[in-house]
């Protein structure tokens, strides 16, 4: 209520002043009258109803103090000075304003993220929607054989569901072709969202069935789109991948649930073939029953889980399953506590109050300046309060437009981010958008944090000093002292500058170096089974569909020819070699290369030239061949150049493993061109064994004859289903998935790249306004001393010498800072590059500082001691 | 009494208070009455007045309203509340409380 009050009292504040002055001047007229009326001449009779009355001034300022509106009046004209201030000062308002609004975009961004990590589905019950997750298993995740083994016996959840996301080409009646963003869930997810649909009815527990016909529930949009939003449209056709569906309903506009698709058909759900260890990835969610939370419903799934562990050899090992809210399967989170999410939100403020502080040294350095104002202002009856709250309306000023400018970044950034397809679809539709509401009163709360610690701490130090001693010292430039903890700060704030800068080029770095495919990747795309067998007769089938379907696609028309691997090709390491040396047999050298299992056909279809020896053959296939072909920087990098074919070599079975006493050795037959290379010509080293197509789930790449492999998606689906591979099937072009012109790419520099900037704008604005105030201080001294002849390098020494030594201690520190935290992630934090990138922002930051000293060096020499004496 | 003594402190909410309650007026009249109706010994000047008149307003003791006067002028006239009323009687006691204390200490020879 009182605030209430408060709130109106700002409104009515201008009407209350007037109403005041009005009263007061009615009173001064009726005393004028009066005295006149006594006999006194008008100018008299005026100055005796002032005497009688006294000081105007002063009694308003005690009526405004009575009514607690004193600051209100001050307001206005504070805000002027303030943003007079900002204009007047461009090189602080600039630097700094564009550092912290860096600062508050992260900050944001990081409370943004926490919004969405904490955010719940806008349904009836939202909170207490679920997914169920395996975590820190060999395979996380879960699958279609892990709901269809809870769905009838868990009881802590209700309306226990299941979804995949699909990419289909739709091709309605009336709309002709469109990609569409496709849902597979159960019925029960329909139950769980308590939405009716707008028309018609939604998707049945008899729709899961095997023989069921395919139907399809559409969303509001795909109505209007599709079919005008015909009110007729249920027993209407859609085709998605060329297979047809009857519309049997529309959901109302706005939902979307669980994920951003608007069409909905049915998930299977009485396959057999699933097994727990392969499957495409099948999102399990639920509605926890009543009186039931998370860890209950956690106990009961574990036990569900143990029993079937125990009866069914073929459950993978698993670490952990957990029930978290519906959101955080989104995020891959859910083993962090909360405590780690609020110290990542601490730590992102952090970095703000880190560029205020920044600020508030150049803020220091430009009050010290002011003195003289600050001093007249205080002989005039100004109280400290008064002062420091105008400095704190300044520093608001800056730290608001900051804010905005943040604001303003982030957006722009979600935006670009949120526009990147895979993410548009995958998301929750109630995280896309703009900003969340409260990540404005956020920022508006970090400006307020900001403008306190640019603002009022210089203030009070400033304000701090006696007035006399001010007075003093007010001939000999400044009477503010740049104290040790000042110095500390610039120190600590280099050392921060040079730790971070290596990691934030790193990124942008690598992002930017990455190796680029040396095959027409553009032209082709990956895809794999979507299901995998289960029995010894399954596996025959499975097999042989496998061949099948390569025969077809082989066959088709768009298809310059199709291959398979065991991944799609590698880009980094993924094991480690050992390689046999001739000379000595008791010596071995270990390498890091790049493994693939591969059809022989591999390098005519990606065109990867032999160099040397022979390509793999069939007979490579066979169980127990030692076969191998390698890579040129195999040959270059590990053996050192020269003739590799019939030299020997071994690998482990992952990154981290040894290498097992028993692991077959290979002999090298062929050498092929490297399959990518990064823009400086070099490639990580790779080895290529023969594998034959079987009853292992294989990637197919297949190489289309146009330069849009991505329209062979229909024909490829149709294909994996008639061959019965099963439907939903993800193809992926392989330009997209190398990121070839991706804007995730170019986020990856920008992001990094704005960051750097900041902070080595605010490293050179620091600097520079230490080094100001170290010749502000000292002008009368070096005046002095250069007109006793002192050299123009002695006297910039004495008058650096103390900041030069912060900023060598403070680089020093970065860099050991850097180097160890470099260390600590296995030297992938700076990509391998410690050294050069180190001296590279090293250098870059000297330059920076020995710029920055610039100004305040050939001001320090300009100074003569004839104009100190003359100023005095 | 000297002409133009000090109020005693605290007292001057208690003489607005009773002056207003007796008849609602401007911050003008009211400081004439109380010159008039002290004989000039207590003079309230306007640094002390209006601050008074606003604190009261403030606390919802009394009320103002912009009136038009007699000779055509506007003026804020204040008028005491049931709140100012209730107040003015818990003053009122306790300063004849406080004055019949003061008399009984000063009637003793």
């Amino acid at each position: 209520m009182r605030f209430l009050r408060w709130i109106v009292s700002l409104f009515r504040h201008r009407r209350v002043e007037r109403g005041m002055q009005e009263e007061m001047r009615e009173h001064l007229e009726r005393a004028t009258e009066r005295m006149m009326a006594r006999g006194l001449s008008p100018d008299e009779a005026r100055r005796a109803a002032l005497r009688e009355f006294g000081n105007v001034h002063h009694v308003q300022e005690q009526s405004r103090d009575v009514r607690g509106a004193r600051w209100l009046g001050t307001l206005g004209p504070d805000a002027k000075l303030a943003l007079r201030m900002l204009v007047k000062n461009p090189f602080l308002s600039v630097v700094g304003g564009l550092g912290m609004a860096v600062a508050i975009c992260i900050a944001i961004a990081f409370f943004t993220w926490t919004t969405f990590y904490y955010s719940e589905p806008p349904i009836e019950e939202g909170d207490r929607v679920v997914t169920v997750e395996y975590i820190d298993g060999d395979v996380s995740g879960t699958t279609l054989f892990d709901y269809v083994a809870w769905k009838d016996e868990v009881t802590s959840l209700e309306d226990l569901s299941a979804y995949r996301r699909v990419r289909a080409e739709a091709e309605a009646d009336l709309g002709g072709t469109s990609a569409a963003s496709v849902i597979e869930m159960t019925a029960s997810g329909f139950r769980l969202a308590r939405v009716p649909p707008l028309l018609g009815r939604p998707l049945l527990e008899s729709d899961e069935l095997g023989g069921a016909a395919p139907v399809a529930v559409i969303g509001f949009d795909e109505w209007q789109r599709w079919f005008g939003g015909d009110p007729d449209v249920v027993g209407a056709e859609i085709r998605l991948d060329g297979r047809a569906y009857t519309v049997v309903g529309v959901m109302p506009e706005g939902f979307r649930f669980p994920s951003n698709d608007g069409v909905w058909t049915a998930l299977g759900t009485d396959m057999t073939v699933e097994r727990p260890d392969f499957g495409e990835q099948t999102f399990v969610f639920a509605r926890l029953a009543p009186g039931v939370d998370n860890e209950g419903a956690e106990a009961e799934l574990t036990a569900l889980s143990e029993r079937r562990a125990a009866e069914d050899t073929r459950s993978r090992e698993r670490a952990r399953l957990v029930v978290v809210p519906f959101i955080r399967h989104l995020f891959d989170v859910s083993q962090y506590p909360a405590w780690v999410i609020w110290l990542a939100q601490l730590f992102s403020a952090l970095i703000l109050v880190l560029v205020a502080v920044n600020v508030a040294v150049l803020v220091y350095a430009r009050t010290a300046l002011r003195t003289g104002e600050i001093v007249v202002r205080t002989a005039l009856g100004a109280s400290r309060a008064r002062i420091v709250s105008q400095l704190f309306l300044e520093a608001l000023a800056l730290c608001l437009a900051a804010a905005v400018l943040g604001l303003a970044m982030a957006e722009i950034g979600f935006h670009q981010i949120f526009s990147l397809p895979e993410l548009r679809s995958a998301l929750p539709s109630w995280l896309l958008g703009s900003l969340p509401p409260t990540a404005i009163l956020y920022a508006v709360g970090l400006a307020v944090l900001a403008a306190f610690v640019v603002g009022v701490v210089p203030g009070l130090q400033a304000t701090g000093r006696d007035l006399q001693s001010t007075l003093r010292s007010l001939g000999g430039g400044t009477g503010l002292r740049l104290g040790r903890s000042w110095t500390l700060l610039i120190c600590t704030q280099v050392t921060v500058a040079v730790g971070i800068l290596p990691a934030v080029v790193g990124i942008a770095w690598n992002s930017f170096l990455r190796p680029t495919p040396n095959f027409p990747a553009s032209e082709m795309i990956w895809f794999r089974a979507p299901s995998a067998p289960t029995t010894p007769e399954a596996e025959a089938d499975f097999a042989r569909a496998q061949a099948e379907l390569m025969r077809r696609v082989d066959a088709l028309p768009e298809v310059v020819g199709v291959t398979f691997s065991s991944s799609v090709p590698r880009r980094v390491a993924n094991v480690r070699a050992e390689l046999e040396v001739t000379e000595d047999p008791t010596v071995t050298a270990i390498s890091m290369v790049a493994s693939h299992d591969v059809d022989p056909g591999y390098f005519d279809l990606l065109g990867a030239p032999l160099l040397a020896g022979r390509p793999l053959m069939a007979s490579d296939t066979a169980r127990g061949a030692a076969t191998v072909v390698v890579s040129r920087t195999f040959v270059d990098q590990i053996l050192g150049g020269g003739n590799a074919l019939g030299r020997r070599f071994r690998e482990s079975a992952n990154p981290s493993s040894e290498i097992a006493p028993e692991a077959p050795w290979f002999e090298i037959v062929g050498v092929v061109e490297d399959l990518f290379v990064f823009p400086d010509g070099g490639a990580v080293p790779a080895t290529f064994h023969a594998m034959a197509l079987g009853s292992e789930p294989v990637n197919f790449l297949a190489r289309a004859r146009s330069s849009e492999p991505a329209s062979l998606a229909v024909p490829l689906r149709v294909l994996v289903d008639e061959v019965g591979l099963g439907r939903g099937l993800t193809v992926t072009p392989m330009g997209e998935y190398y990121g070839i012109g991706g804007s995730e790419n170019r986020l990856m520099v920008v992001i990094p790249g704005i960051i750097a900037l900041s902070v080595l704008l605010l490293s050179a604005a620091g600097i520079s306004a230490m080094m100001s105030f170290a010749v502000t201080r000292r002008q009368r001294e070096i005046g002095v001393r250069t007109a006793l002849g002192a050299t123009k390098t002695h006297v910039i020494a004495s008058v650096f010498k103390r900041s030069a030594v912060a900023l060598t201690v403070g680089a020093l520190l970065g860099a050991t800072l850097s180097a160890l935290v470099d260390r600590a992630s296995g030297g992938e934090l700076l990509g391998g590059q410690t050294v050069p990138l180190l001296a590279l922002v090293g250098s870059v930051t000297l330059v920076t500082a020995a710029l920055a000293t610039l100004a305040p060096a050939r001001r320090a020499l300009r100074l003569q001691a004839m104009d100190l004496m003359r100023g005095e | 009494m000297q002409p133009n003594t000090p109020l005693l402190p605290g007292t001057l909410e208690l003489v607005v208070l009773q002056l207003l309650q007796a008849e609602p007026t401007n911050g003008y009249d009211l400081s004439l009455r109380i010159q008039a109706i002290t004989k000039d010994v207590l003079n309230v000047n306007a640094g002390s007045l209006y601050p008074a008149l606003y604190r009261l307003e403030k606390r919802g003791l009394i009320k103002g309203r912009w009136e038009e006067t007699a000779n055509g002028r506007r003026a804020k006239s204040y008028a005491v509340t049931p709140a100012g009323r209730k107040q003015l009687a818990n003053e009122r006691e306790s300063w004849e409380s406080f004055a019949g204390a003061l008399r009984a200490i000063l009637n003793v020879t």
